[in-house]
């Protein structure tokens, strides 16, 4: 657990929205990189997820209590993140709407300065230990100071009223002016207070000087009175003067609180005009910077006027529009990426919008149909690849209607391939659907083949060549090591058979002494059979060794016509095929294989015995010699190429087929597709040693789906030129 | 066969030794000697001095029945010798005959060809 504060710093801005049921439903980077959460973490989560301990419940009721009012809450708000550690932000939360209708609030927290950070922290500890005198509304901690509450009172009032008041100020003015205007009349009779003191004091000189004159004459009794009248003047005077000073003093007092009230009145004036005006310079404020594109520069002001309710609809505007406009910038440039991406693409793209117009060719797409421009111009005369953006798909097709049909169909991704020129394009075509489903445009990927084609037929052939080397060289180890399995087993089996042969016969010669003529025929039959049998298992090794090519019996070369030798074994054959078989043959009695006349009765043997077991139910056997011209052919035994003029021995039948799996075996030594002990599986593999010996060569055409097209054995040999 | 005739036998396979002296039984003035293997083979050649030797050609030792036919015909140039081998390949056959052999016989062989041979050769 770490206890460190993440600060803020200006830029960061920390953005979420949640639906209505406070769960968060968009994150932005920044509150992944502050809080460490991954953003799967943060989305489908509440906001509590980030709530400190630190933070009274009071401040969540209220933002709750606010933002139910569909009220923007901005307040100050103690974080705390993954790791355990918190940050302190600034935060507005302002309702999100989507057509008209409340969907959700959005949250953007920045840096909040330190003033407001001490002021919070110590209102949410006094909140937390029960002695927050304040109040917290929307979000604002409010001290209980009278003057605060005043102006926050004020603030709250409605334009109207606060207009209302001025009114009635004003009046109080014009009121409190024609008060002044009084007291003015006060100083004209002030001044004729002073004429009337001017007259009395005149009058009291005139009374003295008069008193003078008449002191002389008069006695003194008089003059007493006189004075004493001249005293009594003198009191009034003053008594009068005296009030008159009382007046005028209670006139200077009464225009002094006049003008006092008078000035309050003005600052009161002032307070409320500037209590309409400064929220309408916040306005005007707030609507430059949403003009000059900074969303997210905090309002000072906030009330419950309706120019508070104008900035508070300002704010949530701005909050709205900096989280689309950065949402479009973010859209923007995930565009300006894909675009940068498709043009540096090796394969060919291009998109089309839903009325088939090409609003977009990347370059290896506009290279690749530039190279074929020509090519395309002997279809399509107007093709201009330089003017394609704009175009409609189907402009470059012969058959425009089809295909806007064809276009306006598709609903899943087609693929095909062009071939314009000497060129091969596979075309990747697929509908592109918005989340609704509906189709926007068709985008289509190029890639042109024709190389790639190209290098893999030669990839194909070089691979069918190793395959031939290859079973070349097995068939070749195969012959080896048979060959050596042949020769090892016939040094054995011919010691052996030289025992068994000579005491067979050195029982045959002691038998010749036996007086019982019985007794000594049935030895001299029974020595007979183990003779035959002996015979047998040696021509079996000489076989064998035949095949392996190791015997020199086959060297000798008859002088028998190759004609005269075939002719003799099909006599020597027909009396072994029943009535249900035909045998014919076509012979070119001018040909001559050079081939002992031993092994070809026994070529021929084997092949028409084969083909008889291949018709059980009967048919035809063909034999021919003929002289044949014929292009490569590869031995399907000894996989040798040969070609040219040659001799063909064909030996072909009707019957049912052989298998290609079958065929592929049918030269293997032992190899027998009839029953346990009816053959040796030396057949095959004994002629086509025989044929090799004499340098011939061996193909199997055998056709399973035909029905009565059989099998056809066509052995190859050198054309003989020197013995014709 | 009118003369006397000495014939030794050189096979390491007892079976075909006592098959060649079986074969002669009948011949009653041809004596059989028998080795078992080249070295012994040429000893006894040596103080035997036979008329005929009928020897295999593969047999276990330094002295095969090749080496042994070259022995021989170094020393004794009327000495007859009969090759018998299970190899049957041109390549052997020739192999036999440059060494000196009188006759190379390919495996199997019955004693009545034996006879025959013999005679041919020294009778």
């Amino acid at each position: 657990m770490k206890s460190d504060e993440y600060v803020l710093n200006e830029h960061d801005l920390i953005v979420t929205k949640t639906n209505l049921n406070g769960v968060i439903t968009f994150a932005n980077n920044d509150l992944s990189r502050i809080t460490g959460y991954s953003r799967e973490e943060i989305i489908g989560q509440q906001h509590r997820i980030f709530r400190h301990p630190d933070m009274p419940e009071a401040v969540y009721i209220d933002l709750w209590k606010t933002i139910l009012n569909q009220a923007t809450w901005r307040g100050i708000i103690k974080n705390k993140t993954k790791d355990g550690g918190f940050y302190w932000v600034s935060a507005d939360v302002t309702p999100f709407y989507e057509n008209d209708t409340l969907v959700g609030h959005m949250s953007v927290r920045r840096k909040a300065s330190i003033e407001d950070i001490q002021r919070a922290q110590k209102a949410y500890a006094q909140m937390k230990a029960g002695t927050f005198t304040g109040q917290l509304s929307y979000g604002e901690i409010q001290d209980e100071y009278v003057f605060t509450t005043a102006k926050r009172k004020l603030n709250n009032l409605s334009v109207a009223t606060k207009l209302g008041m001025l009114l009635s100020l004003n009046i109080l003015v014009i009121v409190l002016l024609e008060v002044v205007n009084f007291s003015n009349l006060n100083t004209l009779n002030d001044n004729h207070l002073k004429t009337l003191t001017q007259m009395q004091a005149y009058t009291s000189e005139v009374n003295e000087a008069h008193a003078k004159q008449i002191l002389g004459d008069n006695p003194p009794a008089t003059i007493k009175k006189l004075k004493e009248e001249v005293k009594l003047n003198d009191y009034f005077y003053q008594a009068n003067t005296n009030s008159n000073q009382k007046v005028l003093n209670i006139q200077h007092e009464t225009i002094f609180i006049v003008f006092t009230v008078l000035v309050l009145l003005i600052v009161l004036c002032n307070i409320i005009i500037r209590s309409i005006v400064v929220p309408l310079k916040e306005a005007t404020r707030t609507l430059i910077n949403i003009s000059s594109g900074n969303y997210h520069v905090p309002v000072e002001h906030r009330s419950k006027s309706e120019v508070g309710r104008l900035i508070e609809a300002l704010r949530a505007t701005s909050v709205r529009l900096g989280f689309d406009i950065a949402n479009e910038k973010k859209v923007a440039d995930e565009l300006i990426r894909l675009k940068v991406g498709l043009d540096n693409l090796s394969t060919g793209v291009a998109i089309a919008d839903n009325d088939r117009e090409i609003i977009y060719i990347n370059p290896a797409a506009f290279n690749m149909f530039k190279q074929v421009e020509p090519d395309l111009k002997q279809f399509i005369p107007a093709f201009d690849m330089d003017k394609i953006i704009g175009k409609k798909i189907e402009s470059f097709h012969r058959n425009p209607a089809f295909h806007q049909e064809l276009l306006d169909n598709m609903d899943r991704p087609t693929r095909f391939e062009m071939r314009v020129g000497e060129q091969l394009i596979v075309v990747n075509a697929l509908p592109v659907n918005n989340a609704l489903k509906h189709r926007v445009g068709l985008v289509a990927e190029f890639e042109n083949i024709t190389e790639r084609e190209h290098n893999k037929a030669k990839l194909l052939s070089t691979i069918e060549q190793n395959q031939a080397l290859n079973h070349q060289v097995n068939q070749m180890q195969k012959v080896e090591s048979l060959s050596r399995l042949t020769s090892g087993i016939a040094h054995d089996f011919n010691n052996i058979l030289s025992a068994i042969i000579g005491y067979n016969q050195l029982n045959a010669f002691a038998a010749d002494d036996c007086q019982d003529e019985a007794l000594k025929e049935e030895i001299a039959y029974n020595t007979n059979q183990v003779s035959i049998a002996s015979e047998r298992a040696a021509n079996l090794i000489k076989k064998m060794m035949a095949y392996s090519r190791q015997s020199a019996s086959y060297h000798d070369m008859d002088v028998k016509l190759t004609a005269d030798v075939i002719e003799e074994v099909l006599s020597l054959m027909r009396p072994a095929l029943t009535s249900l078989f035909q045998l014919n043959a076509d012979i070119d009695s001018e040909l001559t294989i050079q081939i002992d006349s031993t092994s070809l009765h026994q070529i021929i043997t084997n092949l028409v015995v084969n083909a008889r077991d291949a018709m059980p139910k009967g048919g035809s056997v063909m034999v021919s010699l003929q002289k044949v011209t014929t292009a490569e052919l590869l031995c399907d035994d000894c996989v040798h190429p040969f070609e040219g003029e040659l001799i063909e021995l064909r030996v072909s039948d009707t019957g049912t087929g052989i298998d290609q799996k079958v065929i592929d075996h049918i030269f293997d030594p032992f190899f027998t597709t009839k029953e346990v002990g009816e053959g040796t599986g030396l057949g095959l593999s004994t002629v086509s040693g025989m044929v090799h010996e004499a340098r011939g060569h061996i193909k199997v055409e055998s056709k399973t789906t035909e029905p009565n097209q059989g099998t056809v054995f066509r052995l190859l040999f050198p054309l003989n030129e020197l013995k014709k | 066969m009118k003369k006397n005739v000495k014939l030794l036998v050189v096979d390491d396979n007892t079976q075909i030794r006592n098959l060649i002296r079986m074969s002669f039984k009948r011949q009653l003035n041809v004596e059989v000697f028998e080795a078992e293997n080249g070295l012994d083979g040429f000893k006894q050649f040596q103080t035997i001095n036979p008329d005929i030797v009928l020897s295999d050609v593969m047999m276990p030792g330094e002295v095969d029945g090749i080496r042994l036919c070259e022995q021989i015909k170094a020393s004794d140039h009327a000495c007859r010798v009969v090759l018998i081998s299970g190899k049957g390949q041109q390549s052997d056959i020739d192999l036999g005959m440059q060494a000196g052999a009188d006759y190379y016989k390919v495996k199997p062989f019955s004693p009545v060809e034996l006879i025959d041979i013999v005679e041919r050769l020294v009778g």
